[in-house]
């Protein structure tokens, strides 16, 4: 099971789109998988031929869960996982958080590749028998349940005070699905829908924003950027062509983070282990609001290296494809930095958080035409605001400064993008 | 194209592009942007379908003249006109 999203503890495998002999290539769509917020298409990551499918249709299991196996052609013997696009530093970041040395941790993927819930497997252990000096009587199968269902058993009612947790208690706690991925014991808020039960995308959303809030040391940055030259190019550029065709000012904002991010490169990676892991490109997240409620992060991959026009035409695709729920699961792999544009809602600036393990967020306000004093002078100018929240482990307000001079920059010079 | 079916084609067109929004309570001078919360990429996208829709050019100079049910379909009225008379001079 891919994790899609820094959020994902678990997905449901919907629907097989392959069976046991067909040939896949890599990219191919070969499952359906829903998660608490999309149904997402899962690609396979690797060419060969299916030998297995492990995990039947309507099975939740959670991330890191190997789903199938394939096999090489060449080499019809071996057949290797298909979740390798588990994402290693997620999971390191995982153990971090919970105390536990990776060498500690029983491999279950091919090659000694840790997966979530090897990690998740040995927490448990941790939780019940070394961190909590008030030991929790439950039963092996609670325990396990607890475990993939990430459930802190400190948090689980038994029937009655003395007796020990039992795996139906686990399933009535789950019926209320407390986002509990961290060893704290601070409930994470949580909107419940009318009928009283807990709304699975808040759910997620919560359980990272609150570990964001709680682990990283935020710093404020705010720039405010003339946009006159920047539109007057995207007018020009506009002009004549088929609409299909044209550029809105959030691709070229989303195109300026992407090459700032690449210029100050402190700015873009992530947080793991204590020290920061640089990314070698940018893989820039693009916060989208869905219309029936809750965000979801889907990347433009590469983005540094992308024109503007190129930056358009994938933020078009991923917008598209995020509100249509056909997002597929490259387009969820783990962003390097996230941008959140407001703009559209009028707001004038955003002062985000942090997707964990990232170091940064962007955030950009509306345009609005604003008095402007340049050499003395007062006009009109059509002003942004740039906003950067940023984790002061892994710089200081001198470098974002930096990273918001460096966009200012990029937004005064289009042609040069 | 009748003022009637530039409205209806207005609103099958946002409701292709908002579904799930309820366009039944949206009076014809609000500005849907705001009533069906459109951001910029929807509206693109709708100004994408209405010009595919009634094969009439639109620039982005007319966009003002496209935000609300009214002003959109009067736009499409008048424009309509035009296109029919570039397009097949001998039958107007």
């Amino acid at each position: 099971m891919p994790s899609l999203g820094a959020d994902m503890v678990d997905g449901t495998l919907v629907e097989w789109l392959v069976k046991p002999g067909d040939t896949v290539h890599r990219g191919d769509v070969v499952a359906v998988v829903d998660t608490s917020k999309a149904a997402i298409e899962v690609e396979c990551f690797d060419d060969g031929i299916v030998t297995e499918l492990l995990v039947p249709a309507g099975t939740k299991v959670p991330v890191g869960t190997v789903l199938a196996r394939l096999s090489e052609e060449a080499t019809a013997t071996e057949s290797a996982p298909v979740d390798v696009m588990v994402t290693s530093p997620l999971v390191r970041h995982l153990a971090q958080e919970r105390g536990v040395d990776l060498r500690d941790v029983v491999a279950s993927g091919q090659g000694g590749v840790i997966h979530r819930a090897d990690v998740l497997a040995v927490t448990t252990e941790h939780d019940s028998a070394e961190s909590h000096s008030e030991r929790v009587k439950a039963s092996p199968l609670a325990k396990r349940m607890a475990a993939r269902a990430g459930i802190d058993l400190h948090s689980v009612q038994g029937a009655a005070p003395t007796a020990a947790i039992v795996a139906e208690d686990v399933l009535r706690a789950q019926s209320v699905p407390l986002p509990d991925v961290h060893t704290d014991t601070t409930p994470a808020p949580e909107r419940r829908t009318v009928d009283g039960t807990a709304d699975p995308m808040r759910s997620s959303i919560a359980a990272l924003m609150s570990l964001s809030n709680r682990e990283i040391p935020h710093y404020y940055l705010e720039k405010s950027v003339d946009m006159s030259v920047m539109l007057a190019w995207l007018t020009e550029h506009n002009r004549e062509r088929p609409v299909a065709e044209r550029v809105l000012p959030a691709a070229v904002l989303c195109a300026a983070v992407a090459r700032a991010a690449r210029d100050v490169p402190q700015m873009n990676g992530h947080w793991i282990d204590g020290t920061f892991h640089p990314a070698n490109a940018v893989q820039l997240g693009m916060v989208v609001s869905l219309r029936r409620g809750g965000i979801i992060v889907p990347i433009i991959k590469d983005a540094d290296s992308l024109t503007i026009p190129e930056v358009m035409a994938a933020l078009r695709r991923v917008v598209e494809r995020a509100r249509t729920g056909k997002l597929r699961s490259s387009d969820l792999a783990p962003p390097s930095i996230t941008v959140t544009n407001l703009g559209d809602q009028g707001v004038d600036s955003v002062l985000g958080v942090i997707y964990p393990p990232q170091v940064a967020l962007v955030g950009t306000g509306s345009i609005h035409e604003r008095p402007w004093a340049v050499e003395g002078l007062l006009g009109v100018r059509p002003v942004v605001t740039l906003s950067l929240a940023a984790d002061h482990r892994a710089s200081d307000g001198a470098i974002g400064g930096r990273f918001l001079n460096k966009m200012e920059r990029i937004l005064q010079s289009p042609e040069e993008l | 194209m009748t003022p009637n079916e530039a409205r209806t084609l207005i609103q099958r067109t946002l409701v292709e592009v908002a579904p799930d929004t309820d366009i039944s309570k949206l009076s014809d001078d609000a500005d849907y942007r705001q009533h069906l919360e459109l951001d910029s990429l929807d509206f693109l996208l709708f100004v994408e379908k209405l010009s595919a829709g009634t094969g009439i050019r639109i620039e982005e100079y007319d966009y003002r003249e496209l935000l609300s049910v009214k002003s959109a379909s009067e736009f499409l009225v008048a424009h309509s006109a035009d296109t029919a008379q570039t397009e097949h001079p001998a039958s107007s």
